[in-house]
């Protein structure tokens, strides 16, 4: 038998008896943050391909909502911190080998430019907007001249949101369960998808809604596909791993991971999604609803079971 | 937060900037290098010897910028710890700041319900009370009927105090319920005791053998020091224990011994020691008496008779004593420190001195070495009245060869029976938590019914506090002056306690108690000094010294005046201090007084079906139940486990970390229940535990109810009948899941 | 650093030493010991280990810190600056040791190897109390250093090294 016990007693809170720094506000941020993204990507690649009036929803009105889930992230992202005072610190540097950097900097250009973007379609809301001042006037009209061009920066910066957190935590070996390459892309796609989803719920025509109904459903095989991957990554790598992928596979995160972001978040509202698309009536909204549903445990789970997730003791 | 968390936001950044160089210092804290240069950092420090456990290591207590306590570090020029404290040591801060202690004096009252409590009150009215009680005990039954019991500095004082009333009953448990047998044992043998701390020389030996006692996981400082240095010169450690004990872990020889069998190993070495003659001839033809008789009384006693009884292997035993012969007479069989286990301990200790003697080792390098003592003399004061009755004479005749008064003894002589005409009326308490440290509590909650007069002279609210009449509230050692510490060593030594900081509350240093007591009982001359710093630079004049150049060095030390620190190689005869004037093999002041001569084998009770030994020990983090309520060392180990054996968990179904109630073999349950270990370190027919938790007072905040009192469950007391001490491993314990009464305190 | 693991009894001073000498708050410690027992009654072995911040040469929780508050001190002593801390939680993620924990003052904290007393000559706390003397100190690059030489005498493993970080505490075995 072999015995392994820390005789001095070390309980040091949030660390003992397992690592519990990260509470609610980061997968809520991440979810928001995904969610984010994923609008803003697909409201850049169809202003890019020139599509712009053929998806009005998805370029001018879906993205309404992004500024705010950027703010409640960013606020959620602020109650983490517990030394809150010196949150500016995080803007004196970059550090290019620290995903928590990249983020803080692709926020801090994001945020505004999806103000912007806002800004230049806030006509689809209020029509009769008058910018009052000569300035602003001036801008939008700038504004509008570069469309393109402020439309590739936010893809790319979407991207960045997008897959950072999951390469921010794929980045932490010390937690088995999130030291894979496979986060990045989960969730850049789980992002997309959760996009894609609301999308269709400000989607102004029928074929805009059946595009991105196909979309999201693309989008929700890919992770389907992306989670076998990770699995049947973690079960032919090293024993930590495969303890922390036993956490899901009768560990204690099964049952809410199997239940919550796999079958509510992803296969039946797929299976909804091929029944709209084969003309059944089935209320837009609960799709839209499970996807984000499921894209929120999703993070929740990750966020809390990778903490579970350890090399010692 | 409370106030020791502002101390230390306060302070963090005070050390930091004092001492970070360069650009560090401004990016750590924000202050720029000349900013910092200015920040007034007092590291002074002030010199004291620790009182948490009886080594009494000398150390600096060291202040931060804003003259609070912050760290006691070990005195370089001392032998006890050689600059580094143990942990008990370097939390001792923990005392000072643990919001738990005792503040005011209490005195006991009834109220108009019946109920008793506590009420606060000023010192002059509780001394009055004490004062007024104990005059009222000398006028109607003799000052003779008052005792003390003692653990640590303030024994002086209040012994003095008792010596002047006419009482000489003063008792330190750590006789009777600790030490004892082998201070007899030793004295019978070579004439002289062990006393503290034991002179073995462990950083020379070649190697050392350890019965029972598990240095590393009791933290005897210096001991632990010079094990670590033998180790590093390839000293065969050899222990003797039933569990794996840390000792253990680091020796060349483990023997996982039978509970209680370890006389018949003691004598089988011998017998094998002398048979093979492995014995030092030249020593012990010089130096011993008795061979003859000896070679004869274990002629039987032969490994394969010994492997019968203790499941040691001949070929181990003999295996083990060719490594004591390889190394002798650097060879130490470790006399231990606790060895009240089983009431044979006398002979169980003989046993270990007459092998020691066998082997040479006593006075020889890496053995024992001849420590010396300086002689400081006592302030003056009247001569002691003598008094009429002595506790020696409650012993009915018995434990003659007892040198100090026993504890249990006089806790004994506290219940009224027909064979005392008087029984003792008063006790003063300070610095021991008898209810703890006495085994079967139901006697000495008995013994305390019949007193008159209870007073407690304590830091913390430990148990016996709770059945005071009055309880008078002493401050930490870093908050007091106090004796110099004189113990004997290598070289003779003393140290000065010097007070680190006012006393906290209305807590006050025990000479002052005594003091302020004697003034009320007209024995204001026996403490004829106006403060304890007159006393000191008296005594420290007249050894050479002085109050200032104790304040600055903190330890003095001396050269030796006896002669050289081992004996000579020489034909030069030697005088011990038995009565032949030689080592006693064959003991006659033992046989004088009817007990063998020679040890014998006695077996003990085994434990019943289900039931396992009751094994108890120390941890390196804790003293006893003193320091169960330290916040710096609750941090470390706030309750202790009942360590149990994968084989016997299984039949139970017990699941690791599950806790459970112990019961004994009278019936006697844990008042609270305690985890289990399963670990195989323990052997599967005892279960093991650290002493001093299991505590009982509400008012020990961190203590109350973290794990089992090992105390609680020591009822069946084995007494020795030739000194007396309380022979405490005879209980057996069994597995209870749950308890059907609750909890009374 | 360099802990001998055959002399080490596990007594916790350098726990309590650390505690008072850095000020670590009630209920958090910087430094713990690990006991590991292995085999069966009576065929038993014990590894006693002091822990603590490794101070790794490829440390993540430097490279993953957004501020560059943790950083790596002359000499490799990896260390928070308390005033450029976020308090955010990463570095604390990303020790495979579990090493470091949030201080309640909000910014991060762990073992700095006394930096203040190395800084004046001195050992850091825990190395300069240890009663059996187990811990050794010292320059790593400097091949005459106390904890080199005793490197190169000795056997000796480091924690997890599987994990990459390049820890810089030897348990001498």
């Amino acid at each position: 038998m072999r015995e392994e016990i820390i005789t001095s007693g070390r309980l040091n809170p949030h660390i003992d008896p397992h690592l519990e720094i990260w509470h609610w506000q980061i997968p809520l941020y991440l979810f928001l943050g995904g969610l984010a993204a994923g609008i803003l990507f697909f409201a850049a690649l169809y202003t890019i391909m020139g599509k712009e009036d053929k998806y009005p929803g998805a370029v001018r009105r879906a993205p309404i909502i992004v500024p705010f889930l950027l703010i409640l992230g960013l606020f959620a992202l602020f109650l983490d911190l517990k030394h809150k005072l010196f949150f500016w610190q995080l803007y004196t540097t970059i550090k290019f080998q620290s995903p928590m950097s990249w983020g803080a900097w692709a926020l801090m250009a994001i945020t505004p430019l999806s103000i912007v973007w806002v800004a230049m379609h806030i006509r689809e809301f209020f029509p009769k907007w008058d910018w009052k001042y000569d300035l602003l006037k001036d801008l939008e009209i700038e504004a509008l001249k570069y469309k393109v061009h402020i439309a590739w920066i936010i893809i790319v910066l979407s991207v960045i949101l997008g897959i950072y957190t999951g390469i921010l935590l794929s980045a932490f070996n010390a937690r088995p369960l999130w030291n894979t390459s496979i986060l990045g892309p989960l969730f850049l796609t789980s992002g997309l998808s959760a996009g894609a989803a609301v999308i269709i719920l400000f989607a102004q025509s029928k074929k805009e809604r059946e595009l991105f109904i196909k979309i999201d459903l693309l989008l929700i095989v890919i992770e389907l596909f992306l989670i076998t991957h990770l699995f049947m990554g973690f079960l032919a790598s090293t024993s930590v791993q495969i303890d922390a992928a036993n956490l899901f596979l009768g560990g204690q995160y099964t049952a809410p991971f199997w239940i919550f972001v796999v079958i509510l978040g992803m296969l039946v509202p797929a299976a909804l999604k091929i029944m709209e698309l084969r003309h059944f009536k089935i209320p837009v909204i609960i799709p839209v609803v499970m996807v984000l549903f499921g894209g929120v445990m999703f993070r929740f789970i990750i966020v809390f079971a990778g903490q579970m997730s350890r090399w010692l003791y | 937060m409370t106030s020791r968390r502002q101390f230390i936001r306060i302070t963090f950044f005070g050390a930091g900037t004092l001492a970070a160089g360069g650009g560090a210092i401004k990016a750590m804290t924000g202050f720029t290098p000349d900013e910092a240069k200015n920040l007034k950092v007092n590291l002074t420090r002030t010199p004291t010897y620790c009182e948490v456990c009886f080594w009494k290591c000398a150390g600096w207590v060291y202040k931060n910028d804003k003259g609070e306590i912050w760290k006691v570090v070990g005195n370089d020029d001392d032998e006890n710890c050689n600059g580094r404290l143990c942990p008990r040591g370097t939390g001792g801060v923990g005392m000072y700041y643990d919001t738990d202690r005792l503040r005011t004096p209490l005195i006991r009252v009834t109220g108009s319900d019946g109920k008793q409590t506590f009420r606060e009150a000023s010192w002059d009215e509780a001394l009055g009370v004490v004062a007024e009680k104990l005059k009222k005990i000398k006028a109607e039954h003799g000052p003779e009927c008052t005792a003390l019991f003692t653990h640590g500095s303030g024994g002086h004082y209040f012994g003095n105090l008792l010596k002047a009333f006419g009482s000489v009953n003063i008792a330190a448990p750590s006789y009777a319920q600790c030490r004892g047998p082998r201070e007899v044992a030793f004295i019978a043998t070579f004439g002289a005791g062990l006393d503290s701390p034991e002179p073995t020389d462990i950083r020379d030996t070649r190697c050392l053998v350890l019965i029972g006692s598990h240095i590393g996981e009791n933290m005897h400082n210096g001991q632990v020091q010079e094990m670590s240095d033998a180790i590093d010169k390839g000293a065969t450690i050899i222990t003797v224990d039933p569990r794996f004990s840390t000792a253990a872990s680091k020796s060349k020889f483990w023997l996982p011994i039978k509970p209680a069998t370890d006389m018949a190993l003691l004598l089988a070495w011998i017998h094998e020691i002398i048979y093979n003659e492995w014995y030092d001839k030249k020593y012990v033809e010089k130096h011993t008496t008795g061979f003859d008789q000896l070679k004869e009384h274990v002629k039987n006693f032969t490994p394969e008779w010994a492997f019968g009884i203790t499941t040691i292997a001949p070929s181990v035993i003999t295996e083990t004593a060719r490594a004591m012969r390889d190394a002798s007479p650097a060879v130490i069989i470790h006399p231990g420190r606790h060895v009240t286990w089983y009431g044979d301990d006398t002979q169980r200790l003989r046993a270990v001195a007459i092998l020691n003697a066998l082997l040479g080792s006593w006075g020889r390098r890496g053995g024992f070495y001849i420590p010396e003592k300086i002689e400081v003399p006592e302030f003056p004061h009247p001569p002691f009245p003598k008094p009429t009755k002595t506790w020696r004479d409650t012993m009915g005749g018995k434990y003659n060869l007892a040198d100090l008064a026993l504890a249990s003894g006089v806790c004994d002589a506290t219940i009224p029976s027909p064979d005392l005409n008087c029984n003792i009326r008063a006790w003063i308490v300070n610095g021991t938590n008898l209810i703890m440290t006495l085994p079967d509590q139901k006697k000495t909650l008995e013994a305390i019914k019949n007193l008159d007069l209870l007073v407690v002279v304590d830091t913390m609210p430990m148990e016996i506090t709770g059945y005071a009449d009055v309880v008078l509230p002493e401050c930490t050692y870093l908050e007091r002056w106090d004796d110099l510490r004189v113990v004997h060593g290598r070289k003779p030594n003393i140290a000065l306690r010097m007070p680190a900081s006012d006393p906290l509350y209305d807590t006050k240093p025990a000479y002052w108690i005594a003091k302020k007591l004697a003034d009320k009982m007209g024995l204001g001359d026996y403490f004829k000094w106006d403060n304890y710093e007159e006393v000191l630079d008296w005594q420290l004049k007249k050894v050479g010294s002085s109050l200032d150049e104790m304040k600055r060095i903190g330890v003095k030390v001396f050269p030796r005046e006896s002669g050289p620190l081992y004996f000579a190689d020489d034909d030069q005869p030697i005088e011990f201090g038995t009565n032949s004037g030689k080592i006693e093999l064959y003991s006659n002041v033992i046989a004088a007084e009817g007990f063998d001569a020679m040890p014998v084998y006695t077996a003990h009770m085994t434990p019943p079906q289900g039931f396992y030994h009751l094994n108890y020990g120390r941890a390196p983090m804790h003293t006893f139940g003193r320091t169960s309520n330290n916040p710096n060392l609750t941090d470390l180990m706030d309750e202790n486990t009942v360590w149990v054996n994968p084989k016997v968990a299984k039949e139970w179904g017990l699941k690791n970390e599950q806790p459970v109630y112990l019961e004994n073999q009278d019936g006697i349950v844990s008042d609270f229940s305690i985890k289990v270990r399963i670990t195989e370190r323990i052997r599967f027919d005892s279960v093991y535990m650290v002493h001093g938790f299991g505590h009982n007072n509400k008012k020990l905040s961190r203590a109350h109810g973290k794990g089992a009192s090992d105390s609680q469950l020591i009822s069946r007391v084995l007494i020795d009948p030739i000194m007396g001490g309380t022979g405490m491993r005879g209980n057996f314990v069994t597995f209870r899941m749950e308890k059907e009464s609750e909890v009374k305190s | 650093m360099a802990i001998d693991t055959k002399k080490c009894v596990g007594c916790s001073d350098c726990v309590v030493a650390c505690q008072t000498e850095n000020n670590v708050p009630i209920g958090y410690c910087r430094d713990w010991i690990v006991e590991v027992t292995d085999g069966t009654y009576p065929r038993l072995e014990i590894e006693l280990r002091s822990e603590r911040c490794n101070h790794c040469d490829n440390s993540p929780c430097v490279r993953c810190c957004p501020t560059g508050a943790s950083h790596y001190e002359k000499g490799g002593i990896v260390t928070v600056t308390h005033s450029k801390c976020i308090g955010c939680g990463a570095c604390i993620a990303s020790c495979p040791y579990d090493a470091r924990y949030s201080h309640p003052d909000g910014y991060v904290d762990k073992c700095t190897f006394c930096l203040h007393r190395i800084q004046k000559g001195l050992k850091p706390a825990c190395v300069s109390v240890c009663p059996t003397k187990c811990m050794y100190f010292g320059d790593l690059h400097d091949p005459n250093s106390e904890v080199s030489l005793i490197l190169k005498k000795r056997k000796h493993k480091t924690l997890i090294p599987e994990a990459g970080t390049q820890p810089q505490v030897y348990y001498l075995i």
